[in-house]
């Protein structure tokens, strides 16, 4: 009765046979070879009235005609895991990160910033004043302010955000909580004020005195500021949401097929950092001994833990688009009876903390400010492997990331990490029900398959399955070996004398009667060691 | 349960097993982007239908393209030129303390006014408010508006200045009472008689007011106006009749000589109108109770027979349903005038109809000694800023607060959207239906501003 249950669910599932898809006999791809030399390409402006125009009314509109198609990713290798690029570097769950990395993330070899500080420039643009400055060992940050009112809320969230955003593997800069006081501040002789023409002039104390008038300082007369450390190389503007760099022939992948991006929009989600949009991506052209690239950051996460909910006074912020036109037909046509997900949401009142919880957050439901393009083509297999790494930050981590936001009010880190892993948890939940959540996927020389079962691995209530699976010959017709246990080990199969024994293994969790999307295991022997080893994994 | 116990122990310990870190190794070869996903023969996942469906909807997607394209070149453009920092550099200094800036208004009744208004919000170091104006098309052929307001003074006291000159080509005149609207018949029509009708009138208007806080919610407002109206038939006519060509100039008190008097008024207002919580705007209060009470005499100069005290209540009641942004609003409107029909301009009469006060009715479309107005208005949110209420207005007016009869009122129903900031109403867009008709409008003002019958039109 049980197997005959299994089946029908299998069927139900949608399974349309096993396709054409064959990998090569090899071992996957871990680096991507995406650093050849090229000339500065033109840099990129981001016209930001263009850019909503477009993202709120004309790609809604073409989107609509386009009947748009949602490719699988394509800078993922052939175990659907993300190689290291200049868009990513494999980071927690590749090797250990000790909460020291995490502390220093984004540092590098440089040494940790000190003042006193000197002021070289006033920032350009943003939601909050600053200052362009050097440290005392010469290096370059730009100096950001808290708004007022706002005591501790941007610059926490964006350190807090930028460690745990850089220990997932994305590419940073170093951002910190530094305290000065006016005198730590010495304006250099060259310093220029720009405003938003590009018009230069020489800065004056008068100009410093004006940025620091917009600011909160505390009691004893200091100020708190955020310090981002100036990036390597020359900086050519953010990244297209979609399409691909013209003058980039690294650049390969179309922006909106990247995993990399796509998958920031579970880690987003976790972080509840709502404002990205191209100018929240730069491209920074360096040198090393093999030429010139591109190496692709993320940047500014001032606004995330809720901080753009309560900088914005938005109570939808996480929840809905800033022009969201689904929740404004849903209240127009059932006259505001119908509940929206964001009320009701309580957030204790302590210093630092933005509209950040966990009772009311949907991993799957979550919205970015300004619709995303990358974000718009997240599938499931991009949503297990981000929430993948979400899930394996510790609660050490995490709170060692928190400590970095320097709260004034010791509850805020408490408060920060708490919400964190609570979240982190339903992201956990929310992406490892929709695929049959396998991962560390092995064959032995027994030609037995293995595996970790991340929903049994992470959550103890996590019902009782059975792994329910078939193999395949390189032709696609099956053969003749069926498993259906309990075990993460699968039985030993016997491989095909053909194309180097490739076979085929569909496997389907099965959870209180109901099977989860097939993860597709192709399986060949070494040509030259003649072990089975696992050469492609297709997630449903 | 046993076997479920000893695999998951099992599979922890491989897991812990897992956990430490590999030791370090050199890094792996980097591959070429395209061989980076080891396939080699990719599914098929290509879809007839939805290519064909591609190309049925090209031309539409092309029209779209075309639509956008000055709108997205225009954008550019903003961008490229910072065109949005310079026309603030152009027009307002750099802390927003005075300025200048061109305006439009759009009511689709009455059509389009571009204008211009500069400020100084802090002319001599104390708060006060400076504003000037004008604007021209549209109802207004021309306005011209001047304000000086102070900060607070002694007790929390306000007081201002104004000054203002309007010339309207396109105001109505429908008799006076309650009479449904007729095509115009033999001239003169007897004034009980409504036909739709246009006129044109010049104000000159200044005025002095002062706002004292009582306790707590309450406040005490002091109004002194002198007031300069002639009237006209060279009016934008639209189609409809000129007033004089239906009605005899003799029985519309104020035509001929038009209207010259001062009026003081006192009132007392009370608003304990609040928001739940920080996320819900100022301009839609959650609940509590709005209210103005007031009378005020008119004296009328040079010919003018005003000699009349005028009485008003406005109150209404801000329900909160649920969650501080599903709000019933009651409302209950009462103005009236004691001077005899004639003894009393006929622009100075009470009025209801238009986007305000009775919706689903042309502006001015009754008048009379008395005019009531009840409203219930369900207001609910869209987004943060996007809200959209739907109404029913009821209201009449009479000879005589006696002669009110509450079986017999004019009922307008509609609904709107509008915008607004946390701080500031930005516009609104209303259906409004009744009996005459239904009326679009799309406005610049809250359709709850408070009337200001100084300011009468």
């Amino acid at each position: 009765m049980r197997a005959l249950l299994a089946t029908i669910l299998l069927a139900a599932c949608g399974s349309a046979g096993l396709g054409e898809l064959r990998f090569a006999n090899t071992n996957p791809a871990r680096r991507v070879d995406d650093r050849h030399d090229i000339a500065k390409p033109t840099t990129r402006v981001f016209a930001r009235t263009l850019y909503m125009l477009d993202v709120f009314f004309a790609n809604k509109v073409d989107e609509l005609f386009a009947l748009p198609d949602t490719h699988r990713a394509g800078d993922v290798n052939a175990v659907d895991e993300v190689p290291d690029s200049t868009w990513f570097q494999n980071r927690i769950g590749e090797r250990e990160l000790g909460v020291d990395e995490i502390r220093s993330a984004g540092r590098g070899d440089h040494p940790e910033p000190t003042g006193p500080w000197t002021v070289v420039g006033t920032k350009v643009g943003g939601a909050s004043p600053g200052l362009l400055v050097r440290d005392a060992s010469g290096a370059k940050f730009v100096m950001k302010f808290d708004t007022r009112g706002e005591p501790d809320m941007q610059t926490g969230a964006d350190v807090v955000a930028q460690k745990l955003l850089w220990a997932a593997g994305y590419n940073t800069p170093e951002d910190a909580i530094v305290t000065l006081r006016r005198e730590d501040l010495k304006l250099a002789p060259t310093a220029r004020v720009e405003d938003v023409f590009g018009n230069k002039r020489a800065m004056t104390e008068h100009d410093l005195a004006e940025v620091l008038t917009q600011i909160d300082h505390r009691k004893d007369g200091s100020y708190r500021a955020l310090v981002s450390r100036y990036l390597d190389g020359v900086p050519v503007g953010g990244y297209a949401a979609d399409g691909l760099r013209a003058d980039d022939p690294n650049d390969r992948v179309a922006h909106e097929d990247r995993r990399t991006l796509r998958g920031q929009r579970v880690l987003f989600a976790w972080l509840d950092n709502t404002d990205v949009k191209e100018d929240n991506g730069l491209d920074m052209w360096i040198a090393d001994g093999a030429g010139h690239y591109l190496l692709h950051h993320i940047l500014d996460f001032g606004l995330a833990l809720g901080v753009y909910g309560y900088d914005q006074v938005d109570s939808a912020d996480g929840f809905a688009e800033t022009l969201d036109y689904r929740v404004q037909a849903a209240s127009l046509v059932t006259l505001g009876l119908w509940r929206r997900p964001w009320e009701g949401i309580d957030v204790p009142a302590i210093r630092g903390v933005g509209r950040f919880e966990s009772a009311h957050f949907d991993p799957l439901g979550w919205h970015d400010r300004y619709p995303y393009a990358p974000f718009r083509h997240v599938q499931s297999a991009d949503g297990f492997w981000a929430a993948k790494i979400v899930m394996r930050f510790t609660e050490a981590q995490i709170r060692a990331a928190a400590e970095q936001g320097a709260y004034e009010d010791p509850r805020a880190v408490d408060y920060i990490t708490r919400t964190l892993v609570e979240r982190q948890r339903i992201t956990g939940r929310a992406w490892f029900a929709r695929v049959s959540p396998l991962d560390h996927i092995a064959i032995d020389a027994g030609a037995r398959i293995s595996f970790d079962d991340l929903a049994r691995v992470y959550f103890r209530d996590t019902p009782a399955t059975t792994y329910v699976a078939d193999a395949y010959d390189y032709r696609g017709q099956p053969l003749a070996w069926h498993a259906d246990t309990a075990s993460t080990t699968l039985p030993p199969l016997s491989l095909p004398a053909d194309h180097d024994g490739y076979t085929i293994v569909e496997v389907h969790a099965v959870r209180a009667g109901h099977a989860l999307p097939a993860v597709r295991i192709h399986i060949a022997r070494d040509p030259q060691a003649h072990a089975p080893r696992v050469i492609g994994i297709r997630r449903s | 349960m046993r076997s479920f116990l000893i695999t998951f122990t099992a599979l922890a310990a491989r897991v812990a097993a897992a956990d430490p870190p590999p030791p370090e190794s050199p890094a792996p070869p980097a591959v070429p982007a395209d061989q980076v996903s080891g396939v080699t023969v990719e599914d098929d996942d290509s879809s007839t239908a939805r290519e064909i469906g591609r190309v049925v909807l090209s031309p539409i997607r092309l029209g779209s393209e075309v639509v956008f394209a000055p709108l997205r070149g225009g954008a550019w453009l903003i961008e490229r030129y910072q065109l949005r920092d310079r026309v603030m550099q152009v027009f307002t200094r750099d802390d927003g303390q005075y300025g200048i800036f061109p305006t439009a208004f759009v009511e689709s009744e009455v059509g389009l006014n571009l204008g211009v208004h500069a400020f100084d919000n802090d002319v001599f170091g104390h708060g006060e408010r400076l504003a000037l104006a004008a604007g021209y098309g549209g109802e207004l052929k021309q306005r011209y508006d001047a304000s000086l307001t102070s900060g607070k003074l002694a007790g929390g006291t306000r007081v201002g200045l104004r000054l203002s000159y309007r010339a309207w080509d396109r105001s109505n005149f429908f008799g006076i009472g309650n009479g449904n609207v007729t095509a115009p018949m033999a001239a003169p029509a007897p004034l009980d008689q409504a036909v739709h009708t246009r006129f044109a009138q010049d104000v000159s208007h200044v005025e002095a007011t002062s706002t004292t806080p009582i306790a707590g919610p309450l406040s005490v407002d002091l109004v002194g106006a002198y007031t300069l109206r002639h009237f006209s038939t060279d009016a934008e006519l639209d189609g409809y009749a000129p007033t004089l060509n239906v009605y005899d100039e003799m029985s519309v008190v104020g035509f001929q000589h038009g209207a010259d008097n001062f009026y003081g008024e006192a009132g007392l207002s009370l608003d304990t109108r609040s928001e739940v919580d920080r996320y819900i705007s100022h301009v839609a209060p959650s609940s509590g109770w709005y209210g103005h009470v007031g009378a005020g005499f008119t004296q009328g100069v040079d010919g003018d027979p005003s000699h009349y005290v005028r009485y008003s209540a406005d109150l209404r009641r801000y329900i909160d349903l649920y969650n501080g942004d599903r709000v019933l609003v009651v409302r209950g409107y009462l103005e009236g005038v004691t001077a005899p029909i004639d003894e009393i301009p006929f622009t100075d009469l009470p009025r209801i109809g238009g986007a305000e006060l009775l919706r689903g009715f042309e502006h001015d479309r009754f008048r009379d000694r008395v005019a009531a107005v009840a409203t219930l208005e369900y207001d609910f949110p869209l987004q943060s800023w996007i809200g959209a209420y739907t109404f029913v207005d009821a209201g009449r007016v009479a000879h005589d607060v006696g002669s009110l009869d509450p079986n017999a009122l004019h009922v307008g129903w509609g609904g709107g959207i509008e915008l607004h900031t946390l701080d500031a109403y930005l516009l609104r867009a209303q259906a409004a239906h009744s009996e005459d008709g239904t009326f679009i409008s799309l406005a610049f003002a809250p359709t709850y501003d408070t009337r200001a019958r100084a300011r009468r039109k």
